[in-house]
């Protein structure tokens, strides 16, 4: 690489530099700054920190907050587990492989709106495919307003970002696998290695860096969940499906306490900008082997 | 030796079913859309929905296109520039910061890249405040430049991987010709990475399609709205109506689900590159 000094690169700099800085990186601080504000018939007020304290007293940042927690911990244990083993089923040269792949490849260029839509049409009580199926199975017990249930309609919108992004983290997992050195695998089915040892032992310790990487975006996208919650329930019933984004959301433009929207979010900004780091500093050691 | 084979054919068998109930799950919500959008209320509520359309009613769509038509024109007017813009912009930094060695080069992408693992929604405020001040609240400009600059991350990283893979020799002979730095990006690295850069524009369609957030912080009216904030509108107008709800969902996936299916293998490659996955 070309060793140059700064000045010169600087005119190829300067455009991206300052369309980052004039918008992302202005309103983060912005948003620090509102933080300790408050909105009061169209004019800020500095108020120190009151909005913080606020938000330990908040019962629906603490709801939010546990279905963040929720959200994120069942689709990262899920993302771990069954995109990997799809990925293992379909590495093995099966019939129609293409096809398996493109099902669950196409969902991730559906939008999380649509795919809300469209799901709430499967949850809804009296005409969608599950209640119908499941009294058709006698199975009617079960039956319910799936999104209207403060206990599950939580785990039902959660199916719906899963269903999304599947695919996707099989794919990652799939080029892993393919790119495993077949000679070894095969030295050791010859050395008597069986499925399971050859798995546990070898494939996975080798697909280490692969599998951090997939718990940390799908980390990420957790973090990001907004548009389902949304599009279907946003919130409710109650607040048994309300998260970080909608939270926020409601807070600036529902209630219009646009200073305490930024103290919950600056909050969560100082979370991920924590979890960034740690994630960095793993994969600058992974990267050392 | 007869059992082996037997559990061997069992195994592959149970492979077999394994992938295809799941397969038929993944199925389900696509294919039930496309059933619902095409029957009347009354075929959905006394029919069910499993039965088959025996006719196909287009009333769904006509009704909901006429709804929604402006909002997927808003769309594409937001989308379009945006995408192809933020990409344009990030080439030039990516080149600085792939091609050259300079002192708070890593700094400088650090501070590019740690802008990609910010939620969006925390700044909606303070965007919603700026876009406001600069008296663009309601317009396509607004939506256009926010997405324009929270895409630098992104673009940054991917287009700095690939400019990266790009050999130096070209570049070299191009330099002793006399040709300045923004023809070597012009005239060797960007056409070299074309491939790259079209699917990056592909993605950043359909991404900022996709995003809803900045369609509901930046707009209030019909006149400015991206076809995502519009579908959710169809919910309120009518009670409940499956069948249009489902036809709006359809006709808001379709463009990026296309430029999807169509850049889909370049993704895969571009991200096991980028990730990390392979190399």
């Amino acid at each position: 690489m070309q060793r140059t000094r700064l000045i010169k690169v600087l005119p190829f700099l300067l455009l991206p530099l300052l369309v980052y800085v004039a918008i992302e990186v202005f309103t983060i601080v912005d948003m620090f700054h509102l933080s300790f504000q408050e909105w009061k018939s169209g004019v800020f007020h500095y108020i120190g920190l009151s909005w913080y304290k606020e938000i330990f007293q908040d019962r629906y940042v603490r709801i939010a907050t546990l279905n963040t927690v929720k959200w994120t911990s069942i689709s990262v244990v899920w993302a771990i587990i069954v995109p990997f083993g799809i990925a293992l089923l379909l590495n093995q040269g099966l019939k129609g492989e293409n096809f398996f792949k493109a099902v669950f490849i196409i969902p991730q260029g559906i939008a999380y709106t649509a795919a809300g839509l469209m799901w709430a049409t499967i949850y809804s009580p009296d005409v969608g495919i599950l209640n119908i199926t499941l009294k058709k199975l006698g199975l009617g017990n079960f039956a319910r307003p799936w999104l209207g249930d403060p206990n599950v309609a939580i785990y039902c919108l959660i199916f719906v970002k899963i269903w999304i992004r599947t695919g996707f983290y099989m794919m990652v997992y799939l080029t892993g696998l393919q790119a495993l050195p077949k000679e070894v695998l095969d030295a050791a089915r010859v050395d008597g290695a069986n499925a399971w040892h050859r798995l546990f032992h070898m494939i996975i310790p080798m697909m280490k860096m692969i599998f951090v990487i997939v718990i940390t975006l799908d980390f990420i996208e957790s973090f990001k969940t907004f548009d389902i919650v949304f599009a279907t329930t946003r919130g409710g019933p109650g607040a048994s499906t309300e998260v970080l984004g909608t939270r926020i959301y409601k807070a600036a433009f529902q209630h219009w306490e646009l200073g305490y929207s930024c103290a919950i979010a600056t909050v969560l900004f100082l979370t991920t900008m924590v979890i960034t780091a740690v994630y960095l500093h793993i994969l600058m050691k992974g990267k050392k082997y | 030796m007869e059992m082996k084979v037997k559990k061997k054919q069992l195994l592959r068998f149970m492979t077999y079913l394994g992938v295809i109930v799941i397969t038929i799950i993944w199925l389900i919500p696509i294919v039930s859309a496309v059933f619902i959008s095409f029957k009347t209320e009354r075929e959905i509520m006394y029919g069910g929905v499993w039965a088959i359309p025996k006719t196909l009613h287009l009333e769904s769509y006509t009704q909901v296109w006429s709804e929604v038509q402006q909002y997927f024109i808003n769309s594409i007017i937001i989308t379009v520039p945006a995408a192809i813009f933020s990409v344009l912009i990030a080439c030039l930094g990516a080149y600085a910061l792939a091609r050259k060695q300079f002192k708070g080069n890593g700094l400088i992408l650090i501070f590019f890249l740690s802008g990609m693992m910010i939620p969006y929604y925390v700044l909606i405020v303070p965007v919603f405040r700026l876009m406001r001040s600069m008296g663009l609240h309601n317009t396509y400009l607004a939506q256009i430049l926010t997405n324009i600059s929270f895409g630098m991350p992104i673009c940054i990283f991917m287009l700095r991987n690939f400019f990266a893979t790009i050999p130096f020799e070209l570049e070299d002979a191009a330099r002793v010709d006399g040709c300045s730095e923004l023809g070597i990006l012009l005239k060797i690295v960007i056409p070299l990475a074309m491939p790259a850069v079209v699917t990056l524009m592909g993605f950043q369609f359909i991404w900022i399609w996709n995003s809803l957030i900045w369609g509901l912080a930046l707009t209030s009216g019909k006149s400015a709205q991206p076809i995502m904030v519009g579908i959710l509108r169809l919910k309120g107008a009518h009670a409940i109506a499956w069948n249009l709800q489902c036809a709006g969902a359809l006709i808001s996936i379709i463009l990026p689900l296309c430029v999807f299916l169509i850049l889909q293998k370049s993704l895969f490659r571009a991200l096991a590159m980028a990730s990390g996955v392979k190399g």
